[in-house]
């Protein structure tokens, strides 16, 4: 039983962070066409990793709320992540400590004995 | 695509401070009604076996959903990390009102902490102020 739990857990997380993986790669494609004025093709492929992120996430359990209170801290912490790489912006102290906060508030929720 | 940015950018500057807010939460607010509702299509399409007309409808709104942060006067990265609190606090909505899983009082503080994370990530004025077009 112990087993099967840490195991879905383990799971849950790699689909999340694949899928945030997906859901942040897609809106940057999206943003490259509409901010930064790159092609429309590259738009439309974000629009098709944002469907396969859907898709993705129909392997995860049916709750809603608390698994994916979960995703949303995994998800603030990747967009800091992808900012710092990928677009080379290192967070300010206001991004840090927001995040740290808003993390905090997720893991209260996921983490929280009931 | 670029004048209408041009043109966004002049219209937003026109608006007062509380209205900047108020157009910024509900923009946060859209997004996540796009990808909860767009997500949920996609579901009910692969998981409740509905017609795959619903799942290309999802996928459509999904996409809509990468639109919207992009109207927004930010950065990408401080966008999408203010997003993801907004996201939490909107699941667990979502979860009450579509699936009747009542918050307890640890979703309720957890969601209100991360809150004050969005309004600290997205809010405090900074040097620069609001970013259009230099990314």
């Amino acid at each position: 039983m112990e087993q099967t739990v840490i195991t879905f857990i383990f799971v849950s997380f790699i689909v999340f962070i694949i899928a945030a993986l997906a859901e942040i790669g897609g809106g940057y494609l999206i943003w490259s066409w509409l901010r930064k004025k790159k092609k429309v093709v590259l738009g439309i492929l974000g629009g098709v990793i944002l469907f396969a992120y859907g898709i993705l996430q129909t392997f995860q359990p049916a709750e809603f709320g608390r698994v994916y209170a979960a995703y949303g801290g995994i998800f603030i912490i990747m967009s800091i992540i992808w900012g710092m790489f990928i677009d080379k912006k290192k967070p300010d102290r206001y991004e840090i400590i927001g995040s740290c906060i808003a993390v905090l508030g997720a893991m209260i929720i996921f983490y929280a004995p009931r | 695509m670029v004048d209408n940015l041009l043109k966004l950018e002049q219209h937003y500057n026109l608006v007062s401070k509380y209205n900047k807010i108020l157009i910024t939460l509900f923009l946060f607010f859209l997004a996540g009604l796009c990808e909860i509702g767009g997500g949920y299509l996609v579901w009910v399409w692969l998981r409740e076996e509905m017609s795959w007309i619903i799942g290309a409808l999802g996928g459509f709104i999904l996409f809509l959903y990468g639109i919207v942060p992009t109207l927004q006067p930010s950065t990408f990265h401080r966008i999408y990390a203010a997003y993801g609190g907004i996201f939490i606090v909107m699941a667990l909505l979502w979860g009450w009102l579509f699936q009747g899983s009542t918050p307890d009082t640890y979703d309720i503080v957890g969601a209100g902490i991360s809150l004050i994370g969005v309004l600290i990530i997205y809010y405090v004025p900074r040097k620069g102020g609001e970013i259009w077009s230099k990314q």
